[in-house]
């Protein structure tokens, strides 16, 4: 399902939006994606009204191979929200086990695997020296 | 037609469209890859820009590079070279790139989207056997990764991972997978 006014970002590359069969992706109205932005949805992924998806994000809703054991085999899915008005910056990724409150910021390259609270900021800005060369 | 006759005429259509999309794959890997020292059933659902200028590339059997997004891109300059080990999988835009080095990657490894891994000037990179990298990851010259370790995604491998661990972050911290049984860590990785 793809809402009213979603969009895509004009860019080189192309957006990725691959739903498994039974599985369910919204999108919501006014949604902009960003180009070579990727959701894969396994068994349901919804991304509210008004989000941003930056460039090259990634939401996942499985984390595809178990860690343990077989590796070829998959794990159970875990449904991921992203609420309305929420911006999600370009290089994030968001794995399974997310659920990005309305208006929250995620930052550029940060990985969400937890809840985060409504117009939270996080993410791994502002760098800080890790050590000196 | 009985239920019976009609599911298994439907599951001997699937595996004769099966094969010959791993011929079809086959083929196209056999033309993107010319340049490389290829195995048998290497094949190839996307594109792939291998440039072996002077150097090595050896891909080996029944390797898959998965298409999508972007193309996945296997640069050896002179005197380098790049191994993939058999039954290895790799998904679209990935980029090995081998600059007077050497990125071996052992066999049955699963490497995600958009992995990089660069070899520089004789630090060369060695990943194990089954190895699990995420989409995103990115190892840098000289690391070496043990067999049956997982890279998180998004993170920046800078020093070496044991075997049978996990390496989370930017800069990446060593876990051990035993740990991601612990209640904590099965929010991040359900076991």
């Amino acid at each position: 399902v793809i809402g009213v006014g979603a969009r895509v970002a004009p860019g080189s590359l192309g957006v990725e939006l691959k739903v498994e069969p039974d599985a369910e992706l919204v999108i919501g109205d006014d949604t902009v994606l960003g180009p070579g932005a990727s959701i894969e949805a396994y068994e349901r992924i919804v991304v509210g009204r008004g989000c941003r998806i930056g460039a090259h994000c990634k939401l996942l809703d499985n984390h595809l191979h178990l860690v343990h054991g077989d590796r070829t085999q998959r794990p159970p899915s875990v449904p991921l929200i992203v609420e309305d008005g929420a911006v999600i910056e370009d290089y994030a990724v968001l794995l399974p086990g997310a659920r990005v409150g309305s208006g929250a910021r995620i930052s550029r390259g940060a990985v969400v695997s937890r809840p985060v609270p409504a117009f939270a900021v996080v993410g791994p800005q502002p760098v800080h020296p890790a050590r000196t060369r | 037609m009985t239920m019976r006759t009609a599911s298994r005429v439907a599951a001997a259509r699937r595996r004769v469209a099966d094969r010959l999309r791993l011929a079809l794959a086959c083929w196209r890997a056999h033309i993107l890859l010319a340049d490389c020292e290829l195995g048998s059933f290497v094949s190839a659902t996307g594109l792939v820009r291998a440039e072996a200028r002077g150097g090595r590339i050896a891909i080996g059997d029944r390797v898959t590079f998965v298409g999508g997004l972007a193309p996945t891109q296997l640069l050896a300059s002179v005197g380098s070279s790049i191994s993939i080990g058999a039954y290895t999988v790799v998904n679209y835009g990935t980029r090995f790139e081998s600059m007077g080095a050497e990125i071996v990657v052992g066999r049955r490894c699963l490497l995600a989207s958009g992995v990089r891994v660069t070899a520089s000037s004789g630090a060369s990179v060695r990943v194990g056997d089954e190895v699990w990298i995420a989409h995103g990851a990115v190892l840098e010259p000289g690391v070496r990764v043990g067999a049956r370790s997982v890279i998180a995604a998004a993170a920046v491998v800078t020093c070496d991972v044991p075997a049978g661990s996990l390496a989370i972050g930017n800069p990446a911290r060593v876990l051990s997978l035993e740990l991601t049984g612990a209640k904590r860590a099965r929010v991040l990785l359900p076991v």
